[in-house]
């Protein structure tokens, strides 16, 4: 590999995939509670449903390959009372998810925040049964 | 003839204007009891939604430390159940009861996110859960616990009032619940007591203890804290739901292929 792609190759893994320790008091569990994981992409699907919120998303790896992203998020009961609805995204939408990664290495996250192409983020809150 | 028709009329008038007079009468005396009771008896009414508490964090979904030791019995209850909760795969966990629309039993539907409405009517609290609409009712009318019945998801729940406090005891427990996510379990013998008070306009607590000899080595206690919410309503919430969820994250979630 030549030495001058190395920085560009960080920086698309940074942009792609930036892991953050954050508290585990939520103990063990399927996903990864060490370590936040972040990808950027457009929205295809979108589902405003119980038991929990899912959000698909098209990323694009450092690789150039289109990847399937699925966010999974609290209840809509839930993140409707903390300002989310089924319209506030919509396929097509470019958005950052930010969560935490299933430990059996699947393109899944447990959502920890979104933030949408003009800024705005959302949170769901609180990460619950 | 006249004279033979006084008596009739007499009575039909009677019948007519007295009994509309008695009922008022007795409708006024509810309503003084009513009033009695209701200004003796403390108002835990109203929608709430449990705090987390930061400062001790094991007590956000599960019941952590809190625990006394389990006895052997309840330790091979325990290493099942949490198996579910520390599985790689994030369909496993689908495979708690709960998501299969068993209630969640108490006191896990307090550690759920959702919201709980407490109204009270004469005799009885009654608990209106948003998690998939469950309902518990504890009788305070002075009544035993009901011995013909169970063992219950959700259990025999009377009440009495101490003060400010609501005193629940609840038995007949089934032994399918478990007190929380990580999957702390109880037996039938379960013998819960919930003291719940209104701490004021917008708290709520609820010190709860939790009695099962055939699980827990002693006694153990735990408090849960509660918030008003005089802005939220209780949203459907349908346990079937989870059926078509199940199909989707175990699409989702797939190992990936090496």
């Amino acid at each position: 590999m030549k030495i001058w792609r190395l920085p560009i190759l960080a920086v698309f893994s940074c942009l792609l995939f930036v892991s953050l320790p954050v508290s585990a008091h939520h103990g063990t569990s399927p996903y990864d509670n060490t370590k936040l994981t972040t990808v950027k992409g457009a929205v295809t699907d979108y589902l405003f449903i119980n038991p929990h919120v899912l959000i698909s998303v098209e990323v694009k790896n450092d690789k150039g390959r289109i990847e399937k992203w699925m966010a999974e998020a609290n209840s809509p009961n839930v993140l409707s009372r903390h300002g989310w609805s089924k319209e506030i995204i919509k396929p097509g939408d470019q958005i950052t998810v930010i969560g935490n990664r299933a430990k059996n290495g699947s393109t899944t996250l447990r959502l920890q925040k979104v933030v949408l192409s003009n800024g705005q983020e959302l949170d769901p809150n609180s990460l619950q049964d | 003839m006249r004279h033979h028709l006084i008596g009739p009329v007499i009575a039909l008038v009677g019948a007519l204007v007295f009994p509309p007079l008695m009922l008022a009468q007795a409708a006024e005396q509810h309503g003084e009891a009513k009033a009695q009771t209701t200004a003796t008896t403390p108002d835990l009414s109203g929608l709430w939604i449990r705090l987390r508490d930061p400062a001790h964090s094991s007590l956000n979904l599960d019941f952590g430390n809190a625990v006394s030791p389990m006895t052997p019995w309840a330790e091979a209850k325990f290493k099942a159940a949490n198996s579910i909760f520390r599985s790689s795969s994030p369909s496993t966990v689908l495979s708690d009861p709960i998501f299969s629309c068993f209630p969640p039993g108490v006191p896990r539907i307090y550690l759920l996110n959702f919201p709980v409405q407490i109204v009270q009517i004469p005799g009885q609290v009654i608990m209106l859960f948003e998690f998939d609409h469950f309902v518990r009712r504890i009788y305070t009318d002075g009544r035993p616990h009901d011995k013909e019945v169970g063992p219950l998801w959700m259990g025999d729940a009377i009440g009495k009032w101490e003060g400010d406090t609501l005193v629940a005891d609840t038995v007949s427990f089934n032994d399918k619940t478990t007190l929380d996510r990580e999957g702390y379990p109880h037996s039938d013998a379960m013998h819960l007591v919930e003291r719940i008070r209104r701490v004021n306009h917008d708290s709520l607590e609820i010190d709860l203890t939790v009695d099962d000899p055939k699980a827990y080595t002693k006694p153990w206690e735990a408090k849960l804290n509660f918030q008003l919410r005089t802005d939220w309503k209780i949203i459907e919430h349908v346990c079937e739901d989870n059926v078509s969820f199940r199909g989707l994250i175990n699409k989702a979630t797939k190992k990936p292929a090496k």
